[in-house]
């Protein structure tokens, strides 16, 4: 079931369009990378799902309702992290989850141990007592899912969630989608940093000048670009036979190339008989160290699509 | 049940105003402000001699001390809420807080509270050095508590208005700017009408004034009934107009401060009756009382609703379907305005007849408005910004206000009053005859207006469309 989907959803700054005519659909339990150049309407989209914008036309629903007329039953449903956003001065970090909290009317008898929950899973328990504004950027971006996280929302609007943020952060940060992931929650994540989104996300859909050009399941959408998947195969010996035998026996191989030692094959065979590639090699008495699907390259999907090869 | 009376916008607000040292700086200086001002008063009164006896010179001391508190809360209150939504969106949380299931109006509400906390705290704050002249006796209790509610009540107009400009401007600066801006030109204004009333009187003017001859008519109680009443109804429409901007189309919320308007209007009627009904007995007769009444307010609110963004919409009868007649559009707005001037033609039946206006000059009054509606409407079209119209529109009106000054002066008549308030040229006219003539000239002017908008709108949508298929 659907649990966000947008029809034809536009929005227009007098002549500019932000967002053309955007259809999206992300079903319940989906981690859906919004992948985009700057500028090419991920926030735009983010914030008419968020309701902090109204669509110049079309329409769009979560959870069933309509983010123009019912737009404080999707507010709360939804949990929305800016790309960017400021921290109140002279408040502790308990006091602004205890301010999120009532302003999510959380019963007064139920806030205390909510925020020591909230605080444990973002892992801020030992700065309960601190500034807001002392905190780093990190810690200020886990603070804000934390409080995006108070009113358990079903579905998590996160925008460029790891912006700015140095590696360690950015790690954290992933690990703690992760999570949220186990924990069943429906999140669309914007980003332009596309590394960071691979192993967390189950689709994507790709925006450029406001217009949808791709959107699915990560690898039917590498198939549907390349027809291939991409075999990585170590050998012992020089990779020369191996490459002949790939390129001279096999139909199943499109596309050979050798990268540091490592074998990359297209490979275009029946899904799920790689398998024969195995027993081909085995048969020619070529060594092999280690065969693996390469995992689908994020950033080779965003350049073949935002170039233009699908449109 | 009290947790949901809770507003957390309102704790959050408090915890942290009282937490910074500035708050803090702030009272001390008000209160050294306050010493100092009760300290040389009595140094100078007492060296003066100029009373005899301590109860007097307490009661002076005591109006000092009031007058001064009065003055240092109508300057702090404003720069309470001037910023406390354009800092939000300038510290970039107010997204956040948009996003929390608080209405508008909570969030708006939890400000204000705020910064009215703060003011009975300087109010109280002062209440020692007023105990102290307590103390030297002769201050009536009710005079002083009368005085305090009337700070109170500035404070709550203030506060308001502050709130209001927070949320209509981008900025903490131009908030700061107009919110302070107001509050000068208002006292310039209020300077201006009192010269104007002096130099009419000079000059043997000002028969026709009776207005402030009317007041006596009223007891203390009425008086403070209308006044509480209407502050209370103008710091919620100001507050419901904050509201409003914080919603993604302010026109979603138009219908309350429509509904608002109107009950600030029909207290305004209330009034005008009470006071035109207690003055029949005397001499007092205002010609076209009512219908100057009714001009007076809405020449000032006109020029607002009648200036936004527009509804497209090419042909007039256009201006008649659903969508244009919803309120909140500027095509909605003769609609309304025709229903609150019935609501002072019935409100005219209730005077006396020697104090009845004519039908004529309702007439004219409703013509006059159209003007001003279509001038609105013409202004709104072309320039396409909403304060840049309102602002073109007033100064329309002004200069057609300094012409027909200088067209009565020339003719020999009373323009006093017209100028004070830029109101409808009403009082200028001695007979019916006169409205007759002006009824047609503003009906075509604005007829004019509309017309040369539609045609204006009309070319660029066909240059628009020639741009984009080329």
């Amino acid at each position: 079931m659907a649990i966000v989907e947008t029809h034809h959803l536009t929005k227009q700054y007098g002549q500019l369009v932000a967002v053309n005519n955007l259809n999206l659909r992300i079903e319940e339990g989906d981690i859906l990378g919004f992948i985009g150049p700057n500028g090419a309407g991920k926030t735009t989209t983010i914030r008419m799902l968020a309701t902090l914008l109204e669509p110049t036309s079309g329409t769009a629903t979560i959870a069933g309702h309509d983010v123009v007329k019912e737009p404080e039953a999707v507010r709360r449903i939804i949990g929305y992290m800016p790309d960017f956003f400021g921290v109140y001065d002279d408040v502790k970090v308990w006091e602004y989850l205890d301010f999120f909290a009532s302003a999510y009317r959380v019963p007064r008898s139920e806030r205390q141990q909510l925020i020591e929950d909230v605080l444990a899973l973002t892992d801020l328990s030992h700065k309960r007592d601190d500034y807001v504004e002392a905190l780093s950027r990190g810690m200020k971006q886990r603070l804000c899912l934390a409080k995006t996280l108070l009113h358990n929302p079903q579905v998590l609007l996160l925008d460029e969630p790891a912006a700015g943020l140095d590696p360690r952060a950015r790690i954290e940060i992933k690990e703690l989608l992760k999570e949220l992931r186990n924990m069943g929650k429906t999140i669309l994540i914007s980003s332009h940093i596309l590394p960071e989104l691979a192993d967390i996300c189950n689709k994507i859909a790709i925006i450029e000048r406001g217009e949808l050009l791709i959107s699915g399941e990560i690898g039917a959408i590498m198939r549907q670009l390349t027809g291939s998947h991409v075999l990585e195969i170590r050998v012992a010996d020089e990779p020369d036979t191996a490459v002949q035998v790939l390129q001279s026996q096999l139909g199943d191989i499109r596309e050979v190339r050798v990268e540091d030692g490592v074998i990359r094959a297209h490979y275009v065979g029946p899904p799920g008989e790689h398998y024969r590639v195995v027993w081909a090699l085995a048969e020619k008495r070529v060594k092999v160290l280690s065969f693996a699907e390469q995992p689908t390259n994020l950033e080779d999907i965003f350049m073949r699509v935002t170039q233009g090869a699908v449109q | 049940m009290l947790e949901r009376l809770e507003n957390p916008v309102f704790r959050q607000s408090s915890r942290q105003r009282m937490r910074g040292g500035k708050t803090y700086g702030c009272l001390i200086a008000y209160l050294l402000v306050l010493g100092l001002v009760v300290v040389i008063s009595y140094e100078q009164f007492v060296s003066a001699r100029v009373f005899p006896t301590t109860t007097g010179l307490a009661q002076v001391l005591f109006d000092t001390l009031v007058t001064t508190q009065w003055f240092l809360v109508a300057i702090i209150t404003p720069a309470l809420t001037a910023t406390a939504i354009t800092m939000e969106r300038e510290q970039r949380t107010f997204d956040l807080l948009l996003l929390t299931p608080l209405s508008r109006f909570a969030i708006v509400w939890g400000k204000f509270l705020s910064a009215m906390a703060f003011v009975v705290v300087m109010v109280v704050c002062g209440t020692p050095l007023v105990a102290l002249l307590f103390w030297m006796g002769g201050i009536d209790l009710w005079a002083a508590l009368e005085r305090y509610a009337l700070i109170l009540l500035s404070g709550v107009l203030l506060a308001s208005f502050g709130l209001t400009m927070s949320a209509i401007c981008s900025t903490s600066t131009l908030s700061i700017l107009l919110t302070y801006g107001a509050f000068v030109s208002n006292y310039f204004v209020i300077l201006l009408a009192g010269v104007a009333m002096v130099v009419a009187r000079a000059f043997g003017g000002g028969a026709g004034l009776s207005l402030t001859a009317l007041l006596p008519s009223w007891s203390a109680w009425q008086v403070w009934a209308f006044g509480i009443g209407a502050t209370l109804l103008a710091t919620w429409l100001q507050l419901q107009i904050a509201a409003n901007y914080l919603l993604p189309d302010p026109r979603q919320g138009a219908w309350k401060t429509r509904l608002l308007t109107g009950a600030l209007f029909l207290l305004a009627l209330t009034a005008a009756v009470s006071l035109g009904r207690g003055a029949a007995a005397s001499t007092a007769n205002i010609r076209q009382y009512m219908v100057i009444v009714c001009t007076m307010f809405l020449v000032w609110t006109v020029p607002m609703l009648a200036t936004g963004v527009p509804l497209q919409g090419r042909r007039w009868i256009e201006w008649l379907h659903p969508r244009s007649l919803q309120v909140g559009s500027v095509q909605s707005v003769p609609l309304f305005v025709a229903l609150l001037l019935l609501m002072g033609i019935v409100a005219d039946q209730f005077l006396p007849a020697p104090l009845r206006s004519s039908p004529l000059a309702w007439a004219y009054a409703a013509a006059y408005l159209w003007w001003v509606w279509a001038l609105g409407y013409f202004y709104s079209f072309r320039i396409r910004n909403r304060w840049g119209a309102l602002f073109a529109l007033i100064g329309t009106l002004y200069f057609f206000a300094q012409v027909f000054a200088n067209l009565a002066n020339a003719f020999d008549r009373r323009v006093w009053f017209y100028l004070a308030g830029v109101t409808a040229p009403v009082e200028l006219f001695d007979q019916p005859s006169d409205f007759a003539v002006w009824v047609p000239v503003y009906l075509i002017l604005g007829l004019l207006s509309v017309w040369s908008t539609n045609l204006l709108e009309r070319r660029r949508e066909r240059r628009l469309q020639q741009g984009s298929t080329r």
